[in-house]
C-alpha cells in the first residue's frame, strides 16, 4: 500500500470529524436510498419471477379438421414444431377433448358432463393441438406473430389463446419496470446530491487545510483523493448497512408473513457496489466543483 | 541567472486596481525586497510567481516555467520548487510542527525513508528540532513563523517568497525572522521578501541584498 493510499484514507475519515452532521445526513440518506433501491429490486425480482410464470402459461390451442387421419396429424406436428416460437404440441384429439371437457365442466359444476353430452347426438367437440411457446415469445406481440403462422398451416381451423392475459402481463411487467427505474433513478440522484453537499461543507471544513496543499504543490488529484475515499466509505458503509437492512427486512417478512420472497444474492454485492459507485460519482463531482 | 522574471506585467480586476506595470528580476542566490505600501500590489506579485494568478499582459518566469505556456496542472511541479510564507502563518492546528513541516514531504510524495532526516535538518535551520512534539498554539509568534519557514524549506526550493512575513511580530522576534532569513539566503537560496518596511532593508544591510519599489501597480528601482 502506497503513503498516499494510507494518507487519503485518514484523511478520508477525518472528513467525517469535521463536517458530521453533514456527512451523518449523506450516510443515512444512502443508506435510507439504496434499502429503497433494495426494496424496488426485490419487488421487481418477484414480480418478475410472477410475470414469468403466469407468461409461461400461455399456451394456443390450434382446432384442427376432425378428418385429419393419424398421418396427416403427425405431419401437422412436425410442422407446428417448425413454426418459430413454438416450443411443444400436444395433440388432443376429439375423443380425449371430451374427457376433458366431463372433466372440467364436472369440477366446475359440481355435475356430471357425461349427461350432458350424451344429451346431444355426437361429439361436438374439435380435435386440438396444445401449443406451448418458447420464453422469448411469452409476450403479446410474439403471440400474436405466431398464432398468425399456425393459423396459415393446412389443417388448422382457428387458434385461439389468451391474449388479454398475454397484453395485460405486457402491461403491467412495464409499468412495473417504467415507475420501478424511475423511483430508483429518483432516490438516487437525491442521494447523489447530498453527497455533493457533504463535500461541499467537508471542503469548507477543510479550506485551510486545502489551500495549505496547493500552495505546497499537491496536485489536484491529491487534493481530491481523501474526498473520494471518503465518498467510497460512504457508499461502501451505506451499502452493507443497506445489505443488512433488506436481509433483516426480509426474515421479518418471512417470518411475519410466511411469505415466499426470493431475495437473490446478487442484490447485496448490487447494493454495496450501487452505493460505492453513487459514493464515488459524487465526491468526484463535488470536488471538482468545489475545489478550484 | 535570472531564477524570476516579471516583464511588463499588467494584471487587471473588476475594481480597477491592479498591477500597471510590473518589471522585476531576481537571481539566483539574491535577496530582494519588494517594498510598498499597503495595496500596492506586492502580494500580486507574489501570487503571479506561484501562479495564483495570470497576468492579463507581459510574462512572470519562474525556473522553467512561463506564466504563458505552463498548464494548470503543472503549477503543482513549478510551486515545488518554491517555498512561501505569509503573515498568517497558515499552520495546521491539529498537527504538531513536526507534521506541519512534513505534510510538504507528504503531499508531494517524498519518500518516506527520507521524511524524518529532511524534517529534522529543516526544523534544525531554523533553530526548533527540540520542539518538534509541539502544537502551533504552545509556540510564539516568531516559532511559529520559523515552522513555516521549515516547512517552506523541506523540499530544498530555488526561491523563498516571503508575504510580509515579520507583520504580526514584534521588533525582537522580527530580527530573529531576518536572521534565519539572511542564513536561508547565504547558503544559496534566493529570497524576495515583500514588505511595507523600508527599515528591514535599512537596519541589515548586505551586499546580497536590493531593493524593488511598488507602488500604484508599479515598480521602481
Amino acid at each position: 500500500m502506497s503513503w498516499s493510499f494510507f494518507y487519503s484514507l485518514r484523511e478520508g475519515l477525518d472528513g467525517f470529524r469535521r463536517a458530521k452532521l453533514a456527512s451523518f445526513i449523506a450516510l443515512m440518506t444512502m443508506t435510507f436510498t439504496l434499502i429503497l433501491v433494495g426494496v424496488l429490486a426485490v419487488a421487481a425480482v418477484n414480480l418478475a419471477a410472477l410475470v414469468d410464470a403466469m407468461r409461461g402459461r400461455i399456451e394456443f390451442e390450434a382446432f384442427v379438421d376432425n378428418g385429419l387421419d393419424k398421418a396427416a396429424v403427425a405431419e401437422l406436428r412436425q410442422k407446428l414444431l417448425h413454426v418459430r416460437g413454438v416450443a411443444e404440441a400436444q395433440f388432443i384429439s376429439a375423443a380425449e377433448a371430451a374427457e376433458i371437457f366431463k372433466r372440467e365442466f364436472a369440477r366446475a359444476s359440481g355435475k356430471d358432463g357425461q349427461s350432458f353430452l350424451e344429451a346431444l347426438d355426437a361429439n361436438p367437440l374439435p380435435a386440438s393441438f396444445r401449443i406451448s411457446l418458447q420464453k422469448p415469445y411469452q409476450n403479446s406481440a410474439s403471440a400474436q406473430r405466431v398464432a398468425d403462422d399456425i393459423e396459415k398451416l393446412h389443417g388448422v381451423d382457428e387458434v385461439v389463446y389468451r391474449r388479454d392475459l398475454a397484453l395485460a402481463l405486457d402491461r403491467y411487467a412495464r409499468w412495473t419496470l417504467i415507475v420501478g427505474s424511475a423511483l430508483g433513478l429518483l432516490f438516487c440522484v437525491g442521494a447523489f446530491f447530498l453527497v455533493i453537499n457533504d463535500v461541499r461543507l467537508v471542503i469548507h471544513a477543510k479550506r485551510r487545510l486545502i489551500e495549505i496543499m496547493q500552495l505546497v504543490g499537491a496536485t489536484r488529484a491529491f487534493v481530491r483523493r481523501p474526498l473520494l475515499m471518503q465518498g467510497f466509505l460512504q457508499g461502501a458503509i451505506g451499502g452493507l448497512i443497506a445489505a443488512a437492512g433488506l436481509f433483516l427486512l426480509h426474515r421479518l417478512l418471512l417470518f411475519e408473513l410466511g411469505a415466499t420472497l426470493q431475495l437473490p444474492g446478487f442484490l447485496f454485492v448490487g447494493l454495496l457496489v450501487l452505493g460505492i459507485l453513487l459514493g464515488i460519482a459524487a465526491s468526484y463531482l463535488g470536488a471538482r466543483k468545489y475545489i478550484q | 541567472m535570472n531564477v524570476v522574471r516579471l516583464s511588463n506585467v499588467q494584471v487587471r480586476y473588476r475594481g480597477g486596481e491592479g498591477l500597471k506595470s510590473v518589471n522585476l528580476t531576481v537571481r539566483a542566490g539574491e535577496f530582494v525586497f519588494l517594498v510598498g505600501p499597503s495595496g500596492a500590489g506586492k502580494s500580486t506579485v507574489l501570487r503571479l510567481i506561484y501562479m495564483a494568478e495570470r497576468p492579463a499582459d507581459g510574462q512572470v518566469v519562474v525556473g522553467r516555467f512561463n506564466s504563458n505556456t505552463i498548464r494548470p496542472k503543472e503549477v503543482p511541479y513549478l510551486r515545488r520548487q518554491l517555498g512561501i510564507i505569509f503573515q498568517d502563518f497558515k499552520l495546521l492546528e491539529d498537527r504538531s510542527v513536526y507534521d506541519n513541516v512534513a505534510f510538504t514531504l507528504q503531499v508531494t510524495g517524498a519518500k518516506r525513508k527520507d521524511l524524518k532526516r529532511k524534517v529534522l535538518r529543516a526544523l534544525a535551520n531554523v533553530g526548533l528540532s527540540h520542539k518538534r512534539y509541539k502544537m502551533p498554539h504552545e509556540l510564539s509568534g516568531g516559532e511559529q513563523q520559523r515552522v513555516a519557514i521549515a516547512r517552506a524549506l523541506v523540499n530544498e526550493p530555488f526561491i523563498l517568497l516571503a508575504d510580509e512575513p515579520t507583520g504580526n511580530l514584534d521588533p525582537v522576534t522580527t530580527q530573529g525572522i531576518m536572521a534565519v532569513l539572511e542564513k536561508i539566503n547565504a547558503r544559496g537560496t534566493a529570497v524576495l521578501m515583500a514588505t511595507h518596511n523600508y527599515s528591514l532593508f535599512e537596519s541589515r544591510p548586505s551586499p546580497r541584498k536590493r531593493v524593488v519599489r511598488i507602488e500604484n501597480g508599479a515598480t521602481s528601482l
